[in-house]
């Protein structure tokens, strides 16, 4: 009997796994990338250690307002140039187009997943200005770095500076809002027991720090540093200099270095790679490679894939609506080649919105849940099935977009059975087979049986086909095993 | 089946909540959205409102979660106290601004849209309110306000032990609506509007009538197994495609007597949601709104100005809304915690510990209620307002007022609730 070509998986289903929990979704690019390497570990390695991404980042092009300066887009925004919204849609925007674009998928996961611990939303008053310079000069050179750096960039960024009032902090007036978050939440957490003196004390640390919106500046003034010894969770920091940075990153990465940190850290990074209850031996495992490895964020990532709980929680995840979103515009082959209004980008940001989770949109500074749990509410699923089904549509044009054309989705053979069919667009889209329910509700839709075969005349006219093909691709990517991964 | 609980006055409806075999996980909790069967969890902007749904129309209760840590010494003013003028150098409310002063407190000029109720004896303000220690972490402090169940490591909210009490089995599943501008590409001609509605709840193709039918088929058959991470969840999914139309009705209709919300207020739109759904009988019980914006650590002053302004209109309007639904309907605000009393470096305040609620609608005997500890040097908790009244006696007093069926030690374990008698007795 021969095989319908396209009907089998490229990846075998531990490739799978690795490819479903480090990248935003399967395509036929990313099989291809994966099939360049030796193995599915040569390729994560890769992911690791990733060299430049063109595809990507000529994305920034789409948002020219992006590359304005802090004091430009303060100064457009206030003078209604160009507004807080609009550059906070664009920086929104820049980050979906990545993650869908990119060849990088595990560096983009990883920037996406450091934004939501070290959060700062994109639309906030006193941020919005730094907040591209956050993403370009905090965020992404140190999302594969070592924790001790990117804590020490993100805390002294004057975006974090302006979202948690540590402008406003000098050695006279405490202002304790930073000082807090950073145990509270960049740290060791609250179950570590500092006290309210600790808070103040960490603020102290923090004092000299400003922020000229207007002019675009964030001097660093050691008239304003509190000098003199302070302590924090017992630790006594001289705090002898009238600047008052190099004793900062002494309690940065102090900080860092605390297991109180490495639990959290470790914690963090299995709930979203592992499970939202990951297994207590995957997060000890992290936990001592963090801190034998001075933080070291592919080390850590490194245990994290090779854990025996890691390799037994395949499918234990439903995606959050942002990454269901992403994942559904790339199953489709959805590319798009710019942005604007009424463009085909402009509608994915509004699907993530619209499902619940628009990247940089969550209010507070503890980022959006990790658990994905939190996401599963009966609405949210009903307007993801609308999504998928409105992406799935093969036929139409996509504004600043490309897409496959309907004919370039069929197997050449003919007579051509339904469920091969359905098993090669499954297989085009998620990577695998159609699972038996999946087929079944996908004949349902096009009305057809398991003996269904189509003849060539069935392609045309065009319009029938496309259609039918929309309602298979309809039945896929509503398919549970379509959202979880 | 017995958990081991022991309600202090339990009876029958006590033992049959207990009964009532449904996991209740974190059902009206702040963090994200989650759903589960009786309860509506919606999005209006940054608002997050959660509504618990029973099988009969009886009283209302609507938590007003002002997210952040409100300050209460900005909105309950204790004018009478030289140590809030001293320490608040350049913030504190003066004198002369406050509405409906008495000898020891007076309201924030903001809150003037509420004067009619204030004057109508349906507003109570109450003080020193928090938690039996101080917490000022954000987020620690607002679990242990909702879960409000001290030495339990179940992480289970009052409000959902409350609604446990009174959820049929005839459930409304869970809904999520989310607000948001749509762009004109996708609804055409028609102008863009912010949409919360719950006619966009339906499978795809509902409107379809050759279509929906088979999809529905086609997605019973996908989600017919509720055994996988998702599976429940898609069985919830169709039950709720099958009720939303209706209630999409029922919002559609707008708000009623004349109730004008402020224009571009999530809070606006959450509480006109909510008073259509009261309106409609479809048997709403909690509502849960969080309200968030109150963390003013940088120049209080106009922020806080706005944020009581926009509350107070909502509020208003809620209750002008409901129109004879109001007898039904109490609103009472809770925050995780106080502010400092000592203002700090950028004209904002810190977190500090006591702080006011304020309660509304039926039931309340309006006025203002404290055990009032002072602001004296040897008063305070840390240079904060101290705490004399748990938040929880608060709350309790509510429900045993509104909600006599509920077993007020099934929702605060352990506690012995004091009484400010600020409402009317059952």
């Amino acid at each position: 009997m021969t095989t319908t070509p396209g009907t089998q998986p490229l990846l075998p289903a531990a490739s799978m796994h690795i490819v479903r929990r480090f990248t935003y979704g399967y395509n036929g690019r990313l099989a291809a990338d994966v099939l360049r390497h030796r193995d599915v570990d040569a390729w994560f390695e890769a992911q690791l250690n990733p060299g430049a991404d063109p595809d990507a980042d000529a994305t920034l092009a789409w948002f020219p307002r992006l590359k304005d300066s802090p004091g430009t887009t303060f100064s457009n925004s206030r003078s209604d140039v160009y507004s807080t919204w609009s550059y906070g849609s664009d920086l929104t925007r820049y980050s979906i187009a990545r993650r869908i674009v990119g060849t990088n998928q595990l560096y983009e996961m990883m920037v996406d997943f450091w934004s939501n611990l070290l959060y700062i939303p994109a639309r906030e008053d006193s941020s919005f200005a730094w907040r591209m310079d956050y993403d370009a000069k905090a965020i992404r050179p140190h999302a594969l770095t070592s924790f001790k750096q990117l804590l020490h960039a993100a805390v002294t960024h004057p975006s974090m500076s302006g979202f948690l009032s540590n402008h406003r902090n000098t050695k006279t007036l405490i202002n304790e809002n930073l000082g807090r978050e950073l145990l509270e939440l960049y740290t060791v957490g609250r179950t570590a027991g500092y006290s309210e003196d600790d808070v103040r004390n960490s603020a102290r640390l923090l004092t000299g720090f400003t922020v000229d919106f207007a002019a675009g500046v964030a001097p660093y003034k050691p008239e304003l540093h509190h000098v003199g010894p302070v302590t924090v969770m017992g630790k006594t920091f001289p705090n002898g200099a009238a600047d008052g940075r190099a004793e900062l990153k002494n309690y940065l990465h102090w900080l860092a270095m605390r297991p109180e940190t490495a639990e959290r850290i470790a914690n963090r990074l299995c709930t979203r790679f592992v499970s939202d209850e990951p297994p207590r031996s995957v997060i000890d495992a992290v936990k001592q490679t963090y801190l034998d490895s001075d933080s070291d964020i592919k080390e850590c990532l490194r245990t994290l894939v090779r854990h025996p709980a890691f390799k037994a929680s395949a499918m234990q995840k439903a995606r959050t609506p942002v990454e269901d979103v992403i994942a559904t515009q790339r199953a489709c082959d959805i590319t798009p080649t710019g942005s604007g209004e009424d463009t085909q980008l402009s509608a994915v940001q509004w699907y993530c919105q619209w499902t619940g989770q628009s990247p940089f949109t969550w209010p507070r500074p503890d980022g959006f849940p990790e658990k994905s749990d939190t996401y599963l509410s009966p609405a949210r699923l009903l307007r993801s099935w609308n999504v998928h089904t409105w992406m799935a549509n093969t036929s139409g044009s996509v504004s600043k977009a490309t897409r496959p054309a309907p004919r370039n989705l069929l197997p050449p053979v003919w007579p051509l059975p339904a469920v091969d069919l359905i098993h090669h667009q499954a297989v085009m889209m998620t990577g695998s087979r159609a699972p038996a329910d999946t087929v079944k509700a996908a004949l349902s839709l096009i009305e057809a049986t398991e003996t269904t075969k189509f003849k060539e005349s069935w392609q045309r006219p065009i319009s029938y086909m496309s259609w039918q093909l929309t309602l298979i691709r309809t039945a896929i990517l509503n398919s549970p095993e379509a959202m979880l991964r | 089946m017995t958990d081991g609980l022991q309600p202090s006055g339990a009876d029958a409806h006590d033992a049959s909540c207990r009964d009532y075999g449904i996991s209740r996980r974190n059902l009206l909790r702040s963090a994200g959205v989650v759903g589960m069967a009786g309860v509506a969890t919606s999005m209006f902007g940054d608002v997050l409102t959660s509504t618990a749904f029973g099988a009969t129309n009886e009283n209302v209760l609507v938590v007003l979660s002002l997210r952040g840590g409100a300050d209460g010494m900005s909105m309950m003013v204790p004018h009478a106290e030289s140590a809030y003028y001293s320490a608040r150098p350049s913030i504190a409310i003066k004198k002369s601004t406050l509405l409906h002063a008495d000898n020891t407190f007076g309201l924030h000029s903001s809150f003037a849209p509420l004067s009619p109720m204030w004057n109508s004896g349906k507003m109570a303000a109450i003080h020193a309110v928090g938690l039996p220690t101080p917490n000022r972490s954000h987020f620690e402090a607002m679990e242990l306000v909702e879960d409000a169940d001290p030495g339990s490591s179940e992480r289970v909210g009052w409000l959902n032990r409350m609604i446990g009490c009174f959820t049929s089995n005839d459930v409304f599943d869970g809904v999520q609506i989310g607000a948001t501008t749509m762009p004109t590409s996708l609804i055409g001609p028609e102008p863009a509007f912010a949409t919360t509605d719950f006619g966009s709840l339906a499978i795809p193709w509902r409107d379809n009538p050759d279509l929906a039918p088979r999809m529905r088929t086609a997605l019973n058959t996908l989600y017919k197994d509720a055994g996988t991470v998702i599976g429940r969840t898609g069985q919830d999914a169709l039950a709720l495609d099958q009720r939303a139309a209706t209630l999409a009705a029922i919002e559609k209709a707008g708000p009623q007597n004349g109730a004008s919300y402020p224009q571009y207020s999530a809070l606006g739109e959450a509480l006109a949601s909510s008073a259509s759904l009261i309106r409609s009988s479809i048997g709403v019980r909690a509502i849960a709104v969080d309200f968030g914006g109150w963390d003013h650590h940088v120049d209080i002053g106009w922020r806080m100005s706005n944020q009581v302004t926009e509350m107070a209109k909502c509020i208003a309007a809620f209750y002008a809304d409901l129109g004879s639904h109001a007898s039904r309907v109490t609103v009472v605000t809770l925050s995780e915690f106080g502010r400092r009393l000592n203002q700090n470096g950028a004209a904002g305040l810190d977190h500090g510990y006591g702080n006011a609620v304020f309660a509304f609608g039926a039931g309340v005997q309006g006025g203002y209620y404290a055990k009032w500890p002072t602001l004296g040097a040897g008063k305070q908790v840390d240079g904060d307002l101290a705490v004399t009244t748990d938040y929880r006696s608060v709350l309790a007093e509510i429900l045993e007022s509104r909600f006599p069926s509920v077993g007020v030690g099934t929702v605060f374990p352990g506690l012995s609730p004091t009484r400010l008698n600020f409402m009317s007795p059952y």
